[in-house]
């Protein structure tokens, strides 16, 4: 590990992009914890008179359809992105790793029946899935969270049953087994530490994956309820004014393509770190 | 051979049951009924149960599955439930539409991945290499619902240069398929980026070059194609995403596919249309990926029929 | 050993300049060919936006659907129709008779032609209709099928007499033969939806051709119900995204549209436009109401209501939301529709008010409640999201929760709703209020969605339904809708206006209460 951690800030050095990317990051998350902090935030007054007025010494970043702000939009749009990225990754992680483990460790039917299931979910159109799950549960920060996860943990699955399929016929793995280590013992203590690094890289990649997956949704009018503001819904919102006032859209698509790149200039810098040969450009 | 594509055919059916049966039984769970989009809201109790006794729609669930199974291995979709034509009618032409987009998408970005990832893979390391990794990183970041109203805001709106909407003609692919395609080309040009890389550095190549080939017949003899194998093989799976994938992209250019269809037909509740548009696309994203992977074989014969 | 491929830049050049090319080649020959063929094409042609699919084009499968609807009165001459103003007009009919007030026998016009050359006959009539209330085996149940449950007979007297009977006295059942006539020939031989180009048409226009995006229409050339159409085709192009539909209208892709530009929109256009559009506004029947659920004990508490009437700034949404395009609402009826009461008390807006009879509602928690909103209207979300804040500064605690169509009504009907906003759309006789607010018409069995009930009201509705008179009509419905607005079941918002923004070089359009394009008939197009 300690290797890790060396070559990272060894990589770190010399890639001034993902240092760039980091600071940008921890601006967000800083952004989207302050609504958490500070409740009044999470109240964004109506100004109707002030409509669609550009952006101001009063409003930083314009005023949106509604006389909101659309800086304490955006503000509470990151803290939508933030709760749903890390709860569907967790989420997706939670089922993810197990069933993936068991069937790259077990083999036979399980494998098959895993397998056939993670093909099944594969196969279904992008979107498709997360479009009917939403219409049956109807908006919501935990719905979307929910139809993002199904989907999404099967990523994971793959990752850890390849890893688990290649590592479970090592030398060191067959050692521990002979010498009479159990099943677990041997699926956590010596096959799942080799899955962490492929996982962190795959899930820093899903986090941007997810951050535009829910955005998509409220795009299409689908995510989370008007409860709570979703950068999607902004942009969704902002089409409508794309002609007449096309800085409504800028602020929110900025601030989304930060956060997404910057999570990707992150995820290649650890993948580097971890596997230096491989060169990719983020997950599709 | 023949038995390892039988067995691929297996596979290829127990995943399309899977779906079906999915799909099928996510709607039927779903509130809201096909009798209240069709006869309106305010209809009352018993015309709307007359209207499902019709569409055998008041069966239980477990009776209108095995009629529903029934008639999928019979190729029948069933028929829309708003106009009472045949599911077949309505998805053919939209899913004609859906191809010549994804076409169309795809070309654009194999060209530009290519040009991209042998300069890149030539410049391996150098400025311009650096400069193609960072721009592609970014271009993946960018989704396309924020591409595409951009590129609609310049293009169509302020310089009036494309259609607005719908397909009109070939100018009205422009747009729709660079949306659609930027984020693939970025993606496959690290791809060949890296596959033409990792081949110059192989043995015969340079045993090639000392026999003094130039750098062309190199790069077009050996590079190129081995380094398009593993490319291969992401760009079928991309296809199969493409014709899977526009949801977003036709929502933005009103374009009539097959995924604008289905977005639609969950709203009206319209199963059939679907139920139907999902195997669709699904079929083919499995065989695209069939494909591909019979492809890889024929073309590197090293990989073993497993 | 890279610099050794310099060469390569001028292959990646080579294929990047073809493809530039070839791009630009496509486009200019696309543009091109277009240019020489439409240009004569488009002069006759009138390009409409439409906001939503259009769901079917026989009349026998039509519901609910609007637009649907539109199109069918271009294509099928029903036996009545809508004047601009909302109110009942003669087209097939050339004299009413009534019986009794379950009775009418109506003489139908003579000599009005199908396309195919044969006359519009009482068979033809009577057999369309018959295959609404009973069709065969082979179709669906119609939609509308709901219009004629209380008709006993549909009967033939002569080639142009037809007789009705009803089971029980309905004045407002004249409003429901609206539906568009298809020969005796078609019902008998045409399977669903296969009727077009067989010359089954009878409006001023015929279906020419159809695709995802777009219905054709031409001019139909043997119309005889009144003097043909000018314009030759009419190109009704589907475009689901507003901010699309606008710009489209900007550039000159689109001669007209209605009603579904937004406010926003439409002022900005009336301000900085007037060279290339006209504007035309006209009443609408349509009524944007917050409804309450009275299994709620919270909100069947009248003071509750009357506090959620009294937060609520009407006047300042209407204006700046809406951009004034609408009229505040005093009750279900527009203010120039016959059965409208103009002594109803407007509700003013008045914060204090609405927190003083919060308190006297005595009820101690806060009220947490959802906001329900359908997210097929995306003005009516946000209206919706206004409203929750002008909610919250009284002490209410709302969210808003917008659900997809389907859900948002299952939802309502079910009861499940405690709050929710929404419009009422297109109901032409007052007996909507029974539809609406009726004891026996608890959803699912009518619109009564949040289970109202008052015996007073109930009587009234009854006899205003059985009444044929209007000036005895109006007289009870006035009643009515006192009682109404003092019980406040709804707190009603606005009526919205009927918008049509119109390019210049249309000459002719005229705004109908229902949203019809009858008046397509008489535009012309330079």
């Amino acid at each position: 590990m300690k290797d890790f951690v060396l070559r990272f800030f060894k990589i770190l050095n010399k890639d001034k992009f993902a240092v760039i990317s980091g600071f940008i990051l921890l601006f967000w998350i800083i952004i989207a914890f302050l609504p958490f902090m500070i409740p009044s935030l999470t109240n964004i007054p109506l100004t109707l008179n002030e409509r669609l007025a550009n952006p101001s010494s009063k409003f930083l970043f314009g005023v949106d359809g509604n006389g909101q702000s659309v800086g304490l939009l955006i503000m509470n749009g990151a803290s939508t992105s933030l709760i749903v990225s890390l709860f569907t990754v967790s989420m997706s992680l939670f089922v993810g790793i197990p069933l993936g483990a068991i069937a790259g460790f077990f083999g036979g039917r399980i494998d098959i029946f895993i397998s056939r299931f993670i093909d099944i979910l594969l196969a279904f159109p992008p979107m498709v899935l997360p479009i009917a799950i939403m219409a049956f549960f109807g908006g919501g920060l935990i719905n979307v969270v929910i139809a993002l996860s199904l989907t999404g943990w099967v990523s994971y699955a793959r990752v850890v049953r390849g890893q688990f399929l290649s590592f479970k016929e090592r030398e060191f793995v067959v050692a521990a087994q002979s010498l009479g280590a159990s099943s677990t013992r041997v699926m956590f203590k010596h096959i799942f530490p080799n899955t962490i690094s492929p996982l962190a890289v795959q899930a820093t990649f899903s986090l941007a994956g997810v951050i535009i997956a829910e955005a998509g949704l409220s795009f299409l009018g689908l995510g989370v309820s008007q409860a709570h503001v979703s950068w999607g819904g902004l942009l969704n919102s902002a089409r409508d004014y794309l002609t007449s006032n096309p800085t409504l859209a800028f602020f929110p698509s900025l601030a989304l393509f930060s956060v997404v790149a910057s999570l990707n200039f992150i995820g290649e810098t650890l993948r580097l770190t971890f596997d230096p040969k491989s060169i990719g450009a983020g997950r599709m | 051979m023949l038995k390892v594509l039988f067995q691929r055919f297996l596979q290829l059916l127990i995943v399309l049951w899977g779906i079906s049966t999915l799909i099928f039984f996510m709607q039927r769970m779903i509130p809201g009924s096909p009798a209240d989009s069709v006869l309106g809201a305010d209809a009352s109790e018993i015309d709307k149960l007359e209207w499902l006794a019709r569409y055998g729609l008041d069966l239980p669930v477990w009776k209108q599955y095995f009629y529903f199974i029934i008639n999928l291995i019979r190729g029948d979709l069933g028929k829309s439930y708003h106009d009472f034509t045949p599911v077949v009618e309505i998805i053919l032409p939209r899913l004609w539409q859906t191809i010549q987009l994804a076409s169309v998408a795809f070309i654009f970005s194999l060209l530009l991945a290519t040009a991209f990832g042998m300069l890149s893979a030539a410049k391996a390391g150098k400025l311009t290499d650096k400069t193609s990794a960072i721009v592609s990183l970014l271009a993946i970041s960018a989704p396309s619902f924020i591409i595409g109203p951009i590129l609609m805001w310049i293009f169509s709106v302020k310089l009036e240069l494309f259609p607005l909407f719908g397909n009109e003609g070939a100018s009205s692919f422009v747009l729709p398929a660079v949306t659609l395609g930027a984020s693939l080309a970025a993606f496959s040009s690290r791809m060949i980026r890296s596959g033409i890389v990792d081949v110059l550095q192989e043995d015969y190549i340079r045993t090639a070059k000392s026999k003094g080939l130039s750098p062309i017949q190199i790069l077009a003899k050996h590079a190129l194609r081995n380094a398009f194998l593993p490319t291969l093989t992401i760009l079928g799976m991309q296809l199969g995403v493409l014709l899977s994938g526009t949801v977003i992209t036709e929502q933005i250019f009103n374009w009539p596919g097959l995924g604008s269809l289905v977005v639609e037909a969950v709203q009206q509740r319209e199963y059939n249309i679907v139920s139907g548009c999902v195997i669709v696309m699904a079929t083919i994203y499995v065989f695209c990926n069939l494909i591909v992977d019979i492809l890889y074989r024929v073309f590197d014969p090293r990989v073993r029929f497993s | 050993m890279t610099s050794r491929f310099t060469t390569k830049r001028i292959i990646i050049s080579i294929i990047s300049i073809t493809a530039i090319a070839f791009a630009i080649y496509q486009t200019q020959k696309a543009s091109n060919e277009n240019d020489s063929a439409n240009s004569k094409e488009k002069k006759n042609t009138l390009s409409i936006a439409l906001d939503s699919k259009i769901q079917s084009g026989d009349p026998r499968l039509i519901g609910g659907d609007a637009n649907s609807q539109y199109i069918e009165n271009l294509r099928f001459l029903p036996l009545i129709g809508f004047d601009e103003h909302g109110n009942i007009q003669n087209i097939l009919i050339d004299e009413i008779t009534a019986v009794s007030n379950k009775s009418w026998i109506i003489t139908l016009k003579k000599n009005i032609k199908f396309n195919n050359g044969s006359l519009i006959t009482a068979a033809d009539v009577v057999a369309t209709y018959n295959a609404i209330m009973n069709p065969e085996k082979s179709f669906p149940p119609s939609p509308r099928k709901a219009a004629f449950n209380s008709v006993t007979l549909f009967k033939v007297n002569s080639p142009h007499e037809i007789q009705i009977n009803l089971k029980d006295p309905d004045a407002s059942f004249l409003n429901n033969l609206v539906i568009g006539i298809l020969p005796k020939d078609a019902i008998l031989n045409a399977a669903p939806n296969k009727i077009n180009d067989k010359g089954y048409e009878s409006g001023p226009f015929i279906l020419k051709k159809t695709t995802a995006t777009d219905w054709l229409l031409t001019r139909n050339e043997n119309y005889n119900y009144s003097s043909k159409p000018k314009v030759e085709n009419i190109d009704f192009k589907i475009i689901s995204d507003s901010g699309t539909r606008y710009a489209a209208l900007i550039r000159g892709d689109l001669d007209l549209v209605q009603n579904s530009i937004d406010p926003d929109k439409v002022s900005l256009i009336q301000k900085s436009m007037t060279d290339k559009f006209q504007i035309l506004s006209a009443p609408k029947l349509s009524t944007t109401y917050l409804a309450f659920n009275f299994r709620d004990p919270i909100f069947s508490n009248l003071k509750v209501r009357q506090a959620v009437a009294y937060a609520i700034d009407r006047r300042s949404l209407l204006q700046f939301r809406l951009q004034g395009q609408g009229s505040l609402a005093k009750g279900m009826f527009p203010p120039d529709n016959y059965f409208f009461d103009n002594s109803l008390p407007e509700i003013q807006y008045d914060q204090q008010r609405a927190k003083n009879l919060l308190k006297e509602s005595n009820i101690q928690d806060p009220i947490t409640f959802a906001i329900k909103v359908s997210s097929s209207n995306k003005s009516t979300v946000e209206v919706a999201k206004a409203i929750a804040a002008n909610l919250k500064e009284v002490g209410f605690q709302p969210t808003v929760e917008m659900l997809e169509n389907s859900v948002f009504l299952d939802q309502v009907k079910k009861g499940v709703a405690q709050v929710w906003l929404s419009p009422w759309v297109g109901f032409k006789d007052p007996d909507h209020l029974r539809f609406v607010f009726a004891s026996n018409m608890v959803a699912p069995l009518g619109g009564n969605r949040g289970a109202y009930s008052n015996q007073n009201l109930d009587e009234l509705l009854q006899e205003g339904r059985e009444e044929i008179n209007p000036e005895k009509r109006k007289i009870i419905y006035d009643q009515a809708q006192q009682l109404l607005s003092a019980d406040l079941p709804y707190v009603y918002l606005w009526h919205s206006l009927n918008i049509a923004i119109v390019g210049k070089n249309i000459e002719g359009y005229k705004l109908y209460a229902d949203g019809r394009y009858w008046s397509l008939v008489n535009v012309t197009k330079n």
